[in-house]
């Protein structure tokens, strides 16, 4: 029974793999029935030994489909062997693949050719072999041998690293399943592998080798380092002998009680193991884990943050390149720009060389990922990759680079950087992905500054910062959709307080009759702010052609801001979407202070912004906004502010304040949208004597309504 | 523009800030680097009963110090909130992320 045990969870642990995993790859199928029949071998086992007290033919059954499926398993493996990473006669695989287990099946189960009979000695099941028994286990070993062969072979061919690795771990891994089931199962080595006798119970469970390594060769996509993997072992024997001997001589300790308080030794074995792996996770996510690489993910982060950008572009980026190549061993690094035609030219070590036409197909192929970071290895391996996987590893062979990061803004693509291999002659991996995702925020300013920023060093020491920062500001604000529809007007202006703003403002057109708005300001002055405000546009941009549902794009931008924006960075704000031919605006306000709406029906202006809850403060904002919806009235007018004009002080010390918003919108009702902006900011200069403490970002909406005929169209 | 003036002192195991003056884009930064300082490093107590005013900027400051006594394991809390300063955190719609106490004697051990 207890033998029984083991195989009924090392089925559970097969099939749960089995089962849960996806992809479409041709040869995925065959995983899937490797892991499955893995797990119904191992439970056929089970039950047969859990039936033949009582159920003799059941258990006969059972038995003889448990030997089916270690045979259907090792044939899965063939053909993974085979086919694997892909193929394109799949269909003649399958049928062959179908053939053979049908023939299998007939013996093995249909007929006495494997198993003739099982007889119960108690404690003991006794299986009379077939006359083929020895036939067919040595066929299924065979099986498992052959496909061993063939990924020896595939080893020695390939030239990618990853797969090659994929390759030696899953011929290693079906070796120890096949020498588990042969040697326990096969009477080839009777008298001298006797003592393996009683284990036969358990025979199917060693496919639990092969089942492990199948799915890290179908899961990863990156290659580990097997001084690493060493490493992570060595602390993890470390800490069991640490903290598992302690919980052991203390539970065997209690079992003092087993007679008396039996109760008492299970709680004090409860508590032991509970009180050790807690704070053997503690130990070790403290010494060896997370919270280290998250130490050194910070700290590149902050260098790259503090890169002296004021210095010129060439100083900047060789400052980059020396930070990466040490953080990642990287041989190299090249830093390349879009260019006016959007266009993607090296900008340096070299500058000016055309790498990327426009309408290349790898830049387009660049473009159809979701993902930030490209590695050569992913590219190659990864079934997320395969339809772009001819343009893009031309692409990064052509440079040589075995990295890829890149800054997008929505459908542009404002800069690469590409990494050369490791010195080492190691790949990049998961870490090495985790720690670059860390300082992606950072790496787009980078990008986004190489684009904007001419080559000469910015001189004057005072107007450095303000400089550059007008320079990247100018850009972010002039690249919005403005609206151009006959039933809208709008009207905005941003103006920083001290050249560096952290307003945003974007308008970005979805269809002829949709547009979608952000206005907000990011928290933090100076150019912290501006890049940050930068980086966060790129991110709604990006993030608005992916995320279809409201609140979800507030979601992920609230992540984004708690996950990349430095600590203590938060957005307020208005998220709007506006609907021309249904004259409606929805809106999610997270914080924006001033929504002030007024009509040709109303006699006063209303203020529609209600509570906000502005993002970067929590980490999970969706229980917390509401999208809204305001109706638009023909020839209604919507003003929407940030804080800076409203918290703008006078020399006496008094605010701006809301009040005065709405009296100019009153005196203004038969203004334009762009008279009664201006009268707004004229305003706001006089009450501050021309010195204003904020960034302002104000904008007017005029919805002048559309006709029936149109709405139907 | 008027400063801040920002007054470090021990309170038990608390390192306690009292600021005076306006809190907004011009005079953040003193607190802000006294906050560097001391963050992750020992409790903080920061006394608002002189603040005058207390903008966007001033919230990201006290934002970045309490993210980071979190990630330290350190308590942070805000002591004597004037109007202003009420209003203004009151207006992120998450005046329950901080810890508020009405006086320094309130202050836990």
């Amino acid at each position: 029974m207890g033998l029984s045990f083991i195989s009924y969870i090392s089925a559970a642990f097969m099939l749960s793999f089995g089962l849960r995993l996806k992809g479409r790859r041709s040869v995925s199928g065959f995983f899937r029935i490797a892991l499955i029949a893995s797990a119904l071998a191992a439970a056929g086992q089970a039950n047969a030994y859990i039936l033949a007290e009582s159920h003799l033919f059941l258990a006969l059954i059972f038995a003889r489909i448990s030997v089916f499926m270690i045979f259907i398993a090792f044939l899965s493996y063939l053909f993974i062997a085979i086919a694997y990473p892909d193929t394109k006669s799949t269909i003649v695989l399958y049928l062959v693949f179908v053939l053979s287990g049908l023939i299998a099946l007939w013996f093995c189960v249909g007929t006495n050719a494997c198993l003739d009979s099982i007889i119960w000695h108690r404690p003991e099941l006794v299986y009379r072999e077939g006359p083929f028994y020895s036939v067919i286990l040595n066929i299924v070993a065979l099986t498992g041998i052959v496909a061993v062969l063939f990924l020896i072979v595939k080893a020695i061919i390939t030239k990618n690293r990853v797969f090659r690795q994929k390759y030696i771990i899953l011929a290693f891994a079906i070796l120890l399943s096949i020498a588990g089931v042969y040697s326990i199962m096969s009477n080839a080595f009777y008298g001298i592998l006797a003592f393996l006798n009683p284990l036969y119970p358990v025979s199917a469970s060693s496919l639990v080798f092969a089942a492990i390594a199948a799915v890290y060769v179908y899961r990863t996509t990156r290659i580990f380092q097997p001084a690493h993997a060493i490493k992570t072992i060595a602390i993890w024997f470390l800490l069991a002998v640490i903290f598992a001997v302690p919980a052991a001589v203390i539970s065997g300790t209690g079992f003092i009680f087993e007679k008396t308080a039996p109760w008492l030794s299970g709680i004090i074995a409860l508590s032991a193991f509970l009180v050790a792996a807690r704070s053997a996770e503690s130990f070790a996510v403290k010494r060896f884990g997370a919270e280290k690489d998250e130490a050194a993910r910070e700290d590149l982060a902050a260098a790259i943050a503090h890169i002296d950008m004021s210095s010129g572009r060439e100083v900047a980026l060789a400052s980059l390149s020396s930070l990466l190549i040490q953080a990642f061993g990287a041989s190299w690094l090249l830093c390349m720009t879009e260019d006016d035609n959007a266009n993607i030219r090296k900008t340096w070590p070299e500058e000016g060389k055309l790498v990327l036409a426009h309408d290349s197909s790898a830049l387009d192929a660049l473009l159809q990922l979701d993902r930030q970071i490209v590695f050569l290895t992913d590219v190659m391996s990864d079934e997320y990759f395969l339809k772009v996987r001819p343009e893009i590893s031309a692409f990064m062979n052509s440079l040589g680079a075995a990295v890829l990061i890149m800054a997008r803004e929505g459908r542009r693509l404002i800069g690469i950087f590409a990494l050369g291999s490791k010195k080492s002659g190691a790949d990049y991996d998961e870490r090495d992905y985790a720690t670059l995702e860390a300082v992606h925020g950072k790496l787009f300013v980078l990008a986004y500054y190489a684009r904007h920023i001419e080559r000469e060093s910015l001189l004057t020491t005072v107007e450095q910062e303000i400089g550059l920062a007008d320079q990247i500001i100018k850009s972010v604000h002039d690249n919005i959709d403005v609206i151009e529809h006959p039933a809208v007007i709008m009207s905005r202006r941003c103006l920083s307080s001290m050249g560096l703003g952290g307003d945003i403002f974007d308008t970005v057109k979805l269809s002829d009759q949709r547009w979608f708005m952000v206005i907000g300001d990011i928290s933090g002055k100076g150019l912290n702010a501006s890049m940050s405000m930068i980086i966060l546009k790129s991110m709604i941009r990006t993030l608005i052609a992916e995320e279809k549902n409201f609140t979800n794009f507030i979601s992920r931008i609230n992540l984004f801001i708690k996950d990349r924006l430095p600590r203590g960075t938060f957005f307020s704000g208005l998220f709007a979407f506006l609907a021309i031919d249904k004259g409606s605006l929805y809106y999610i306000n997270c914080g924006i202070p001033a929504m002030l709406y007024s009509s040709p029906g109303l006699d006063s202006v209303v203020e529609t912004q209600g509570e906000g809850k502005m993002l970067g403060f929590v980490r999970d904002i969706k229980p917390h906004i509401k999208t809204k919806k305001l109706v638009l009235a023909p020839g209604s007018r919507l003003l929407i502010s940030t804080d800076g004009i409203i918290e703008t002080e006078s020399i006496k010390g008094e605010r701006y304040s809301k009040e005065r918003l709405v009296r100019i919108l009153v005196e203004n009702r038969t203004s334009s949208a762009e008279e009664t902006v201006e009268a707004v900011i004229r305003s706001a200069n006089a009450f501050t004597g021309g010195k204003l403490e904020d960034d302002i970002t104000l904008a007017i909406i005029d919805y002048k309504g559309i006709a029936k005929k149109e709405k139907k169209s | 523009m008027t400063g801040i003036s920002v007054e470090a002192g021990i309170r038990g195991k608390w390192t306690t800030l009292l600021i005076n003056g306006p809190l907004n884009s011009y005079s953040y930064n003193e607190l802000q680097n006294k906050l560097n300082e001391l963050t992750g490093q020992c409790d903080i107590a920061v006394d608002f009963s002189g603040v005058t005013s207390m903008t966007s900027a001033g919230i990201g400051v006290i934002l970045a110090a309490l993210e980071d006594s979190e990630a330290a394991e350190k308590r942070f809390c805000l002591v004597a909130l004037s109007e202003v300063v009420r209003l203004a955190i009151e207006s992120t719609g998450f005046a329950e992320r901080f810890t508020v106490i009405s006086s320094l004697k309130d202050l836990p051990l």
